[in-house]
């Protein structure tokens, strides 16, 4: 918006002077309206500019001024149309084609190390406004991303609050390494994920090399760019923005209950030996059944005795904004307060942030960044137990409490529920602070168009976890009717503190030059660039202590007290150039490089060379398209370059052989004592260098219509080489070191984007419909495999992550079928077990016939669907968002019944028996896997889906109501997130890590909110 | 102008306070520079000190594979597993395949061991300073390697020698040794570490190889490659040296039987101990041996404990009525209907069973008794059930919740009684039986079982019987059979189980039942070299049968 005033107040600047050579006589001014379909606009303002002198135009869209001097400007404004001022000079009737605002060809949008107009950008860049990021009522801003951005691939596997951001992937993934973007908050790299969506101005994702080149060896996965808001000339605005919502599990799966679980365990055990006795006997069925026995034969799902129905959260934030021609500020204060579905659990985080700009001389500005944050995470003692969540624990273990509010204690002498809640707690705390400063100097004197800018920022973070758990007492009913105490979760209560402190500090200086000459437009940039990263951490715990009174490290006895601590660094730099040149906002060119270094390669290879380039051509500007109405604006872009990807995975500082120093065995004999030990580390390699990216993008931009219409096409290409990866696959285990990964390698990445955009308005009613849609398909094109693999084993080229099993041809269901099918050599199948294909045609069924089938966990399809609704004071937006080709494979307790002691799903009931013509489950069994629980397509499950990811009804209250108060503006409104999902298979949300339990599943939330503007 | 001067003044603050000069410049906090150890014996033997770490109890453990957690003795007739996920039962029902084998790991986990133990032996020449200090940490250095062959020869027969570190640039495809090329090198690298390693250890280094360990793991390798399955032909001078090589840990005179059998295994470092894994509580190596032994081991169900060596009936009825007799025995006095009166000592240090007392407890294996199959049938157990549990290494001092926290016996690796009947068996088979007796003797009136005097046939027979009840569920037994070759004949059929109901009026009623066969095939004497193995390197032949 700064940009936008800056542009007219030159343009009335201008216009001012070219008025002085008219006379001032008064005159009276008339015309008519019209929209860009020549439609005639009633309600538009009419003002003769810095008066309140004005009118509105009447039905016909025609307006009268009379007493107008003839140097005047008048301004047409209108809501959802874009002001324009024109100046009167001689004329005595003005008509006026309004266009629609939301066009933004003005707009500009953030690039590496600067900012851009969107018109006149080559690379390949998606950005997202801050109303979007808020509109999901999540506490990860990763979460928010999925279905509104084109190009990238999002997959949320968790709905732990504070721990479930979403893997996000620009364009896919092209490296077997670290595939996830280079994030940077106002030009640095920081956390972004618990960041307040209301401090965000905006957040652009840059995808091609000409967008990311100037990131150089950090640019390969993509970039993302996030603007935190700022202040400008204006009054104080206070806006308060604010939620209260309540949480559900998405998904939970149908477990048995304890008749069902009975009836088939004897089931189980009958298939596996005819003679065996049942485990349970008709009685304890009948009392399953009736449940006429609940503490004697309980029936309890451990889901749902653990889960917290309707979890809270609430998230609040308060800004005050504003400015003075020297002096902007953007202060904000926001709060997340989130419970868990299980107990103690929960995460919270306070933040501020207060960005300051002031212009100290006329040409000097300096702008302040100042942040912090506090973030709280709690979960019960017992680590383990939080995330099992999800669990199959069996439905008749055991009762939650014994009829006399004892806790019971399950047969593995535990219990979900009150380990949870008496275990003692972990908490993990964050705080964070984020300062920097920028000071931009104009250049003019010198050079027009010269300035000069720095920045320095220092970014620290003080982590702190505390673990202290603490014995709960379950009880054992005895046959005699006695309960037997059983102490749970150690013998006495133990204290572990861990804290860890980061520094990282950052440095830049740019020299800038933007100039017009005659139709050319010219802009350079030259920046270096340095930052620098330290980390070091300590623990220390106590156990045994006395007593749980006092949760301190001093309170434990000195019996056998914990220490540990470790530390590491890491430092970078880098120079960037950037040329780019306009002519006549028609042909546009530009050159890129970054040229970085970091630490982690070896002295003579540290540094990389990453150049791109792009060109564009805007056709609208050309007159033979000028003519074409319905066209407003048509860009072809196209880009190439090379760029870089340094998280190389493994270890740091590859290069060098390590020892490293252990606490290995014990010696001593009557006083044992662990000895200190040194052992080698992995084989260095001294080559070590960063994986490169070629990439290739060519893309589309249009605006039809008047802007009824618009979309967005880029097409890419990208060969990925010198990946990191391991020869260990070639290399005999009697070699017996741990190789070094090597840069050896290469995946290709291709597909296509895709954004539409429809928006229209029918007298009050305004709507706007907007898709994008993602493929991206990335190729293995070389690793390292064994010579001895058959074809139909091989990775390469095949997509990464591709899954391996067993054909299934269904189920063995005939004697037949067992006689003459292939299968294994050590062990017959039985009927209802299930039937593999023996893809080799050796005439058994070994390891030999497992082949690729369906596809990798991360879907190669993600879309998106917007809509956009406003009638009168009513607003309605809605995101459907999903994925496609991707894969889930059944394994653990999802795909073998009773496995591990425990329950197992409805899904089983469909199960093979004799009497069973169409079984949709294998013959049930206790242990018997050899034509079962392997993977196999039996258990691959097609992983697309589309969830109704966002819904949000808001009503604005009438401005008469607020006039008296002195608000601007108040709405709420009611909005759910993760209404509704679609997906082919039972049990798991499409987004779960595989398909099988212990994992925290992921939310729907219904949330309240108001938004206030003072 | 002034302004421009603030400005630049504060530019200048800004590049100073925020550029460092070599940013670059930075290198590892955590790693210690290969020079730094060669240089100095007394870090050599912080190297040392590490080469330790692999060596595994009987129960096999890795720490990256959880459900590992098996007795060597669970894949013979000695026990169950008792849960049907365990990877014994990959064994137990015969499915062992190149392909899959859960202990496949072995190969490149102990292969990793040798090269480091190569990197030490190839730079020990560098060392200078303490002569002592050098001549022990090579001695253990030397033992530690030849140990970690003695641990693959035993599973997979002959493998490639490998006795010096190998770069990526030598032939990596190496070709396998002969079983009897394998021994023989474990033998003579033996020798060489017999000869560099003290007799004893002052007490902060107790737990550090030993002469007498040397010389026992020689007696044992040279015992294996003199039975029947590595000397078909029946080799004489095969069982001469195994002979001798027993003999001379005999004639150390540095140990003896420990008194009292049940507390050999608690009281630690006693004279029996030939080698051991050091250990005591609170010093808990996260993931080792020693954290699960607690959980293996004991009665289930019980919080923490998961009951995981349970012995078999066949195994129960190996130990003999107090007058020494077999319980098959006519006149040995035995009563199916009470079972467990009047049988050999070892029985009740070893066994948990119906009615005897764990912790102050009854121990109820009986059908819906405490620890008996039933509802509280956990990970499908209960059909596993044997109506026994493992009570040898038990430390009943020890609440059976904490075992996790406070287990502090050490884990014996190699014990006297077992060279005493390696040479009792070195000497039927020589023929010398008189002399073999006296050794069988010597174990059995140590828990005042009466003398025997069988010969032929029925002395190999008590011999082995003798070495079950007194080695099992210590990891032997499974290697016993494979030398003999008498797996196949044991392990292709049922093994059974005591079934026991309690009758109404409080007495119980016992029965002998079948449990789910098991299965032999001949390829399982040995164990497949992982099929990946055989990928990466055509050189390396595969066992037959796989």
């Amino acid at each position: 918006m700064l940009h936008h005033s800056a542009f007219f107040l030159i343009l009335s600047l201008l216009m001012f002077n070219a008025g002085n050579s008219f006379s001032q006589q008064m005159k009276t001014l008339t015309g008519k309206v019209t929209d860009s379909y020549g439609t005639s606009l009633p309600g538009v303002s009419v003002v003769l500019k810095g008066t309140t002198n004005g009118s509105i135009t009447d039905t016909n869209g025609k307006y009268t001024l009379t007493n107008i001097p003839g140097n005047a400007t008048i301004q047409f404004s209108f809501v959802g149309m874009k002001m324009q001022e024109i100046t009167v000079g001689n004329k005595t009737a003005i008509n006026v084609s309004m266009e629609e605002e939301t066009i933004g060809l003005e707009e500009v949008v953030a690039i590496g190390y600067g900012t851009q107009k969107k018109a006149t950008i080559t690379g390949a860049i998606s950005e997202v406004k801050t109303e979007d990021l808020a509109k999901n009522a999540v506490a990860d801003i990763s979460n928010s991303i999925a279905g509104r951005l084109s190009g990238v691939i999002a997959v949320q596997s968790s709905g732990e609050p504070g721990n479930d951001a979403a893997q996000l992937l620009i364009r896919g993934q092209s490296t077997f390494n670290n595939s996830s973007p280079l994030v940077l908050v106002d030009g640095i790299e920081r956390p972004f994920n618990h960041m307040d969506p209301n401090t965000i101005e905006s957040m652009s994702v840059l995808k091609d090399a000409s967008a990311t080149a100037v990131y150089g060896v950090r640019g390969a996965n993509g970039v993302i760019l996030i603007t935190t808001k700022r202040g400008t000339e204006s009054k104080p605005t206070v806006t308060y923005s604010g939620y209260y919502g309540i949480q559900n599990p998405i998904r939970l799966p149908s477990l048995l209950n304890s008749y069902d679980y009975a009836t088939l365990y004897n089931e189980a055990v009958h298939n596996d030996d005819p003679t065996a006795d049942p485990v349970y006997t008709a009685d304890d069925i009948q009392k399953y059944k009736d449940h006429s026995d609940p503490y004697g034969h309980p029936d309890v799902d451990w889901n749902r005795a653990e889960l917290n129905r309707n979890a809270p959260i609430q998230r609040h934030s308060v800004s005050v904004s504003g400015g003075a021609k020297a002096f902007k500020y953007f202060v904000s204060f926001g709060s997340i307060d989130q419970d868990g579905s299980i107990s103690k659990n929960s995460f919270k985080t306070k933040s501020v942030r207060a960005n300051l700009d002031i212009d100290i001389t006329k040409t000097t500005k300096v702008s302040i960044n100042l942040a912090g944050s506090k973030e709280n995470r709690a979960y019960p003692g017992l680590t383990g137990q939080y995330k099992i969540l999800v669990s199959n624990l069996r439905p008749n273990m055991s009762p939650v409490k014994w009829e006399n509010g004892l806790w019971a204690a399950d047969a593995l002498g535990g219990n979900l529920v009150a380990a949870n809640l008496e275990s003692g707690y972990q908490n993990w705390g964050n705080n964070t602070l984020q300062n920097s400063i920028v000071i931009d100097q104009k250049l003019d004197f010198v050079a027009k168009g010269l300035s000069f800018k720095v920045m320095g920022a220092y970014d620290a973070g003080f982590f702190k976890e505390k673990d202290w758990h603490t014995p709960y007492k379950l009880y054992n009913k005895t046959s005699t009717g006695e309960y037997e105490e059983v102490l749970a979760g150690g013998l006495k209560p133990s204290l572990n503190e861990t804290s860890s402190e980061s520094r990282s500090t950052a440095f830049e200086a740019h020299l800038n030059y933007k100039r017009t000459f005659g139709k050319s437009d010219v802009s350079g940039l030259l920046l270096y660039t340095q930052s620098a990263y330290y980390e070091d951490n300590f623990n220390a715990g106590r156990s045994q202590y006395g007593s749980s009174a006092i949760d301190q490290l001093f309170a434990g006895p000195l019996l056998n007290p914990t220490n540990g601590g470790s530390a590491s660094e890491n430092g970078r730099e880098g120079y960037v150039g950037r040329i780019t040149y306009g002519y006549d906002s028609k042909y546009l060119a530009e050159a890129n490089f970054g040229y970085n270094g970091s630490e982690n390669f070896p002295t003579n290879k540290r540094f990389g060379f990453f150049p791109s380039a792009a060109l564009g051509w805007v056709i609208s500007e050309e007159n033979f398209i000028k003519s074409l109405k319905f066209i407003d604006f048509l860009k072809i872009r196209a880009s190439y370059g090379e760029v870089g990807n340094d998280k190389i995975g493994g270890r740091s500082f590859l290069y060098k052989q390590p020892f490293y120093y252990g606490q290995g065995y014990v010696l001593g004999g009557n006083s044992p004592l662990p000895v200190q030990s040194i052992y080698p580390g992995g084989l260095p390699n001294t080559m070590v260098t960063w994986e490169k990216a070629k990439k290739t993008n060519i893309g589309i931009d249009a605006r039809l219509l008047g802007g009824l219409l618009g979309f967005r096409v880029d097409v890419f290409s990208e060969k990925r080489d010198n990946i990191l990866a391991t020869r260990n696959e070639s290399v005999p285990g009697t070699f017996g070191a741990e190789l070094p990964v090597e840069n050896i390698a290469k995946v290709n990445n291709h597909g296509f984007e895709l954004e539409l955009t429809h928006k229209h308005k029918i007298g009050d009613f305004q709507y706007s419909i907007g898709g994008n849609l993602t493929f991206a398909r990335n190729k293995i094109v070389y690793i390292d495999e064994p010579e001895n693999v058959p074809a139909w084993q091989k990775r390469t080229g095949l997509p990464m992550g591709q899954f391996f099993g067993y054909i299934a041809e269904g189920l063995y269901m005939t004697q037949d079928q067992i006689d003459n099918n292939p299968k294994k050599e050590s062990i017959e199948p039985q009927l209802g077990e299930i039937m593999y294909k023996d893809v080799n045609n050796d005439g058994k069924i070994s390891e030999l016939d497992i082949t690729s089938i369906g596809h990798s966990r991360i879907p190669e399809i993600m879309y998106g669907i917007n809509l956009n609704v406003k009638y009168k004071n009513f607003d309605l937006t809605a995101l459907i968002q999903g994925a496609g080709r991707s894969s889930v494979m059944y394994t653990d307790e999802s795909a073998f019944e009773f496995i591990y002691g425990s329950g197992a799903l409805q899904t089983i009931k469909g199960r093979w028996t004799p009497d069973n013509p169409n079984p949709t489950y294998p013959r049930l069994s206790l242990y018997r896997n050899d034509y079962k629980k392997e993977a196999s397509t039996y258990w691959l499950k097609n992983g697309a889906y589309w969830r109704v990811k966002n819904v949000e009804l808001g009503y604005t209250l009438p401005k008469l109501w607020l006039n008296r108060l002195q608000i601007e503006n108040i709405r709420i409104y009611v909005a759910g997130t993760n209404l509704y999902t679609n997906v082919k298979f039972k049990d798991w949300d499409p987004e779960s890590p595989g398909g099988a339990n212990y994992y925290y599943p992921q939310m729907k939330v219904n949330t309240i909110g108001l938004n206030v503007t003072f | 102008m002034k302004n421009i001067y603030i400005v630049l003044i504060v530019f200048a603050a800004i590049v100073f306070a925020s550029c460092e000069k070599n940013v670059l410049d930075k290198g590892p906090l955590d790693v210690v520079d290969q020079s730094t150890i060669w240089s100095d014996p007394s870090v050599a033997q912080l190297y040392v000190n590490d080469l330790y770490r692999t060596i595994t109890g009987h129960h096999y453990w890795d720490k990256d594979r959880w459900n590992a957690w098996d007795n060597y003795d669970n894949l013979s007739d000695l026990t169950e597993g008792g849960h049907s996920w365990l990877s014994c039962y990959t064994f137990n029902y015969g499915q062992l395949t190149a392909e899959y084998n859960p202990y496949g790991e072995d190969w490149t986990t102990y292969y990793a061991r040798i090269r480091s133990a190569n990197i030490m032996l190839d730079n020990a020449d560098q060392l200078k300073g303490d002569e002592n200090l050098i001549k022990t940490i090579k001695g253990e250095a030397i033992f530690l390697r030849a140990y970690f062959y003695f641990k693959l020869v035993r599973n997979f027969g002959g493998v490639p020698l490998i006795i010096h570190a190998q770069n990526l640039t030598d032939s990596l495809s190496v070709s396998r040794n002969s079983y009897d090329e394998c021994a023989k090198f474990i033998v003579d690298e033996m020798d060489k570490a017999a000869d560099l390693l003290p007799l004893s250890w002052n007490s902060a280094n107790v737990g550090r190889a030993t002469k007498g360990a040397a010389l026992a793991v020689k007696g044992q390798i040279l015992l294996d490659a003199a039975s029947t399955y590595n000397n078909p032909s029946n080799d004489r001078a095969k069982w001469q040296k195994a002979a001798d090589a027993n003999k001379a840990v005999i004639d150390l005179n540095v140990y003896s039987l420990y008194p009292n059998y049940a507390k050999l295994f608690l009281d630690d470092n006693n004279p029996e101990v030939i080698f051991d894994m050091q250990f005591a509580y609170p010093y808990l190596i996260t993931g080792s041996v020693e954290e699960i032994v607690g959980s293996n081991f004991e009665l289930e169900p019980q919080s923490v404990t998961w009951g995981m060596v349970r012995p078999t009936q066949d195994y129960i009825d190996m130990f003999e009525m107090t007058n020494g007799k077999a319980i098959t025995d006519p006149g040995a006095g035995y009563d199916p209907q009470n079972p467990y009166v009047n049988r050999d000592p070892r029985f009740y240090a070893s066994i948990y069973y119906n009615g005897s007392s764990n912790r102050g407890n009854t121990v109820e294996t009986f059908v819906n008794g405490k620890n008996g199959p039933g509802l509280y049938d956990e990970f499908g157990t209960s059909s596993y059930m044997t109506g026994y549990y493992c009570r040898k290494l038990v430390d009943e001092s020890i609440p059976a919740a904490y075992l996790v926290d406070e287990i502090k016996a050490n884990w014996i690796l190699i014990r006297y009684a077992q060279i005493l009947l390696n040479f009792a068996e070195t000497e039927i088979e020589l023929g010398n039986e008189q002399e073999a007796l006296t050794y069988i003797n010597i174990v059995r009136d140590r828990v005042g079982m009466p003398p025997t005097q069988a010969s032929g046939a029925d002395l190999v027979k008590l011999y082995r019987n003798e070495r079950a009840v007194e080695l099992g569920m210590e990891g032997e037994r499974y290697f016993d059979i494979r030398r003999w070759k008498i797996a196949e004949g044991l392990l292709n059929g049922p093994l059974h189980k005591m079934m026991i109901t309690k009758n109404d009026d409080g007495t119980f009623s016992y029965d002998v039942q079948k449990m789910a066969p098991r299965s032999f095939p001949s390829r399982m004497y040995l164990w497949p070299i992982p099929i990946d193995e055989i990928h990466k390197n055509k050189n390396l032949v595969q066992n037959p049968g796989y």
